[in-house]
């Protein structure tokens, strides 16, 4: 059964990279065809200088024509692209899923992501805890000073709120929430505004859930936290793991940028311009690049 | 038109300096609630007042008004009164203890008990507030106005007794901007949130568009293009005063608050394409979130102020995406379907209410959460467009089709009880909802 789960969703991602491979196809003729029109463009320019007005003005009408039709082009790509990211991203949480399954399914204290977790917390779901356990040693999530978190009842944890219980607690009643759903969880309470409860749920994602498809994201919602918080140095310190361990997600600009401002805010000009430099050089065409000259240029 | 503004004004100030004359005493109250169960309540009082013989029952008026406000809120099921064993009607005040025990029998929770009176040139509203089954008195309000304001002194009382049994405010004394098209003009008009007592705020028989309050209350931004261009003006509701806050070459449009009112997010086509920016209120501190030759329009912020919901066609159709206030973080919500727009995110920040085309046949409201997942869908009739959120986050308005042309409707924030509120056989649009 879980070995053909595994193999439709590998089916599935397969699909899903042939679909991408053609996008690519797309991509490379789109630029291609941009080349030829700055080819184009070059040799109407140098016409230009000899050739009669009429001319000039009909060439230049077909251009910005064709301009336009590439503009539509580039957004219906760019439109497939994120479509494509968006299935990827789907079917990477199934995989997730059912690897989390099979796992419970075999009885074995493995993460979702395989690795074994000697001296690590499990998700086991049968597994009954020690009597009278509140937490077990190692299991049990940092608060944002680096010391244990208080008892349930006490401080950030909420009954109501899954993720929010420490993870010792979810493992003694054996029910730990899905990762979609610890996530989601850190998330809508990002956008509340419930900060604590957020960095709770985006640690207890990141401990429990480590070899997901979403933990380059939550590693950079636990550090927005940090940030909307405007606790910058926790801030700089969670954006660095994000910068350093998944150096390919594309949440990696807008990490760097953020550090450069959280720099900046801490009064640290000569470590924010060095980030922002960073990111300029790393992502020379990237939005956060283009904001992140701007804002060296306010300093 | 100016003897209307300034009447317009006068009654806004007027209502808002309704003074309570006795002030509540705090008791504490449980009330066991769930989302699905409502507070059973029970109002009594409100004999009969006639202000001239044979002239209509205020106290009538008002009893239905109060029923009505608690019933809309979710929050209470209002007992008929022919289920109560005594005439509702008939207790009066400084008697209404006597009928908590008959009330703690039938399980209701809460008694409101009423009395419209009549001192001067005033009409003198006075409420009272009981937990039934303790048996205690919760506390009491009175409110004075002429006439015309009784409905929104009903209103403030409901908001008393959302706010002293469930500690959230209330929003029967909230009231709706929206966009009104006649053969000559658009005008903004504002409502009450029942769609009662509506009001001109505009009469510049031009065009004016996208009304959005600000946090406060206080002012209203809205485009208009009274001198030609589609600019951003803000409208003090206190004062009358308005100012032009945004007039750049091309589009100014699509407004948008933050929550803490101290930013306003638009849309401006002034360097090519119709891009996103932020701006402090009064129009200083320009600066640009999004870039490119596409549009970006309805900005709509996250309850915590750093995110940004907005409709672009940078993918090649109108999507929902969503960028962080600094300009950065950039993503899409929205895949299924060819046309999302509208986004507007709930005040308790944890749904985004959109329209789409998904459906086929005209567009529909839709819930989603702020990462695009757990869509459902709201209305059916028509097409249903322009969905706002109550301060509350526990309804919406919207334009729907459904009667024909464009009106303004309401409906709780689980698609139930949609109501139809303009009836002024013009084209209503673009609903706002106030703080």
């Amino acid at each position: 059964m879980s070995r053909y789960l595994n193999c439709s969703l590998l089916v599935g991602v397969a699909l899903l990279t042939s679909a991408c491979v053609v996008t690519q196809e797309e991509f490379r003729s789109l630029q291609q065809d941009v080349r030829g029109m700055r080819v184009e463009l070059n040799a109407i320019a140098k016409k230009g200088g000899v050739s009669d007005g009429e001319e000039w003005g009909t060439s230049a009408t077909d251009m910005v024509a064709r301009l336009e039709e590439l503009s539509v082009e580039t957004r219906m790509i760019q439109g497939k692209l994120e479509e494509n990211s968006h299935h990827l991203s789907e079917l990477s949480q199934r995989l997730d899923q059912t690897e989390l399954k099979v796992a419970r399914l075999r009885g074995e204290p493995v993460r979702p992501g395989g690795t074994s977790v000697a001296g690590q917390p499990a998700i086991p779901s049968t597994v009954p805890p020690p009597p009278g356990a509140t937490a077990r040693p190692g299991v049990s999530t940092p608060s944002p000073t680096g010391q244990p978190l208080p008892p349930s009842g006490q401080g950030l944890t909420s009954p109501q709120h899954p993720a929010a219980a420490s993870p010792g607690q979810q493992v003694m009643q054996g029910s730990m929430p899905s990762p979609e759903k610890v996530y989601r969880d850190g998330l809508s309470d990002y956008t509340k505004g419930n900060y604590d409860l957020a960095i709770q749920s985006f640690k207890t994602y990141l401990t429990f859930f480590p070899k997901t498809s979403l933990v380059p994201n939550a590693q950079y919602w636990l550090a927005e936290s940090y940030y909307s918080k405007r606790e910058f140095l926790r801030a700089i310190r969670e954006f660095d793991k994000l910068v350093n361990k998944y150096p390919e997600s594309p949440k990696v600009p807008s990490a760097m940028l953020k550090q450069g401002y959280a720099y900046l805010e801490l009064g640290e000009p000569a470590q924010g311009q060095g980030v922002l430099r960073e990111l300029v050089a790393k992502f020379p065409r990237s939005r956060e690049a283009r904001l992140a000259q701007d804002r060296m240029e306010r300093l | 038109m100016k003897a209307l503004r300034r009447s317009f004004l006068v009654f806004l100030v007027l209502v808002g300096g309704l003074p309570p004359v006795s002030g509540w005493t705090q008791v504490d109250i449980t009330v066991t609630r769930t989302v699905i169960q409502r507070i059973p309540v029970a109002v009594v009082g409100l004999a009969p007042f006639h202000l001239e013989s044979g002239g209509a029952d205020l106290a009538a008026q008002a009893s239905s008004i109060l029923m009505d406000d608690l019933e809309f809120s979710m929050i209470f099921e209002v007992l008929p009164p022919s289920f109560l064993p005594f005439e509702a009607r008939e207790v009066q005040l400084g008697t209404e203890e006597e009928v908590l025990p008959p009330l703690n029998k039938l399980k209701v929770q809460a008694m409101v008990a009423a009395e419209l009176t009549m001192r001067g040139n005033d009409l003198i509203l006075e409420g009272r507030v009981y937990n039934v089954a303790r048996g205690t008195f919760l506390g009491g309000k009175r409110y004075f106005g002429d006439v015309k304001a009784l409905r929104t002194m009903v209103h403030r009382l409901a908001d008393e007794v959302v706010l002293r049994l469930t500690g959230e405010r209330g929003i029967a004394a909230t009231r709706i901007a929206y966009a009104s098209k006649t053969k000559r003009a658009t005008e903004l008009y504002l409502m009450d949130y029942d769609g009662r007592n509506s009001v001109l705020v505009t009469g510049n028989r031009s065009i004016n568009l996208s009304p959005r309050f600000s946090p406060d209350g206080r002012l209203l931004a809205y485009t208009s293009y009274r001198d030609g261009n589609p600019d951003l003006y803000l409208l003090n509701l206190e004062t009358g005063r308005r100012d032009k806050v945004s007039a750049l070459p091309g589009l100014n449009i699509s407004p948008a608050w933050s929550p803490d009112g101290r930013w306003l997010a638009l849309s401006l086509s002034k360097d090519g394409g119709t891009n996103l920016y932020l701006m402090r209120r009064m129009g200083k501190g320009l600066r640009r979130l999004t870039n490119g030759i596409g549009i970006s329009v309805s900005a709509s912020f996250s309850a915590n102020g750093r995110q940004i919901a907005f409709t672009s066609d940078r993918g090649g159709s109108p999507q929902i995406y969503v960028i962080d206030i600094e300009g950065t973080n950039l993503h899409r919500l929205s895949f299924k379907g060819g046309y999302n727009a509208s986004p507007k995110w709930s005040p308790r920040g944890d749904k985004i209410a959109f329209i789409s085309d998904r459906g086929g046949g005209g567009f529909q409201i839709y819930l989603m959460s702020p990462d695009g997942s757990g869509v459902q869908q709201m209305t059916t009739l028509g097409s249903n467009e322009d969905p706002a959120w109550s301060p509350d986050g526990r309804h919406l308005v919207f334009m729907s089709t459904r009667g024909g042309k464009k009106d303004i409707y309401l409906m709780h924030a689980d698609g139930s009880g949609q109501r139809r509120l303009t009836r002024n056989g013009f084209i209503n649009f673009a609903p706002d909802w106030s703080p």
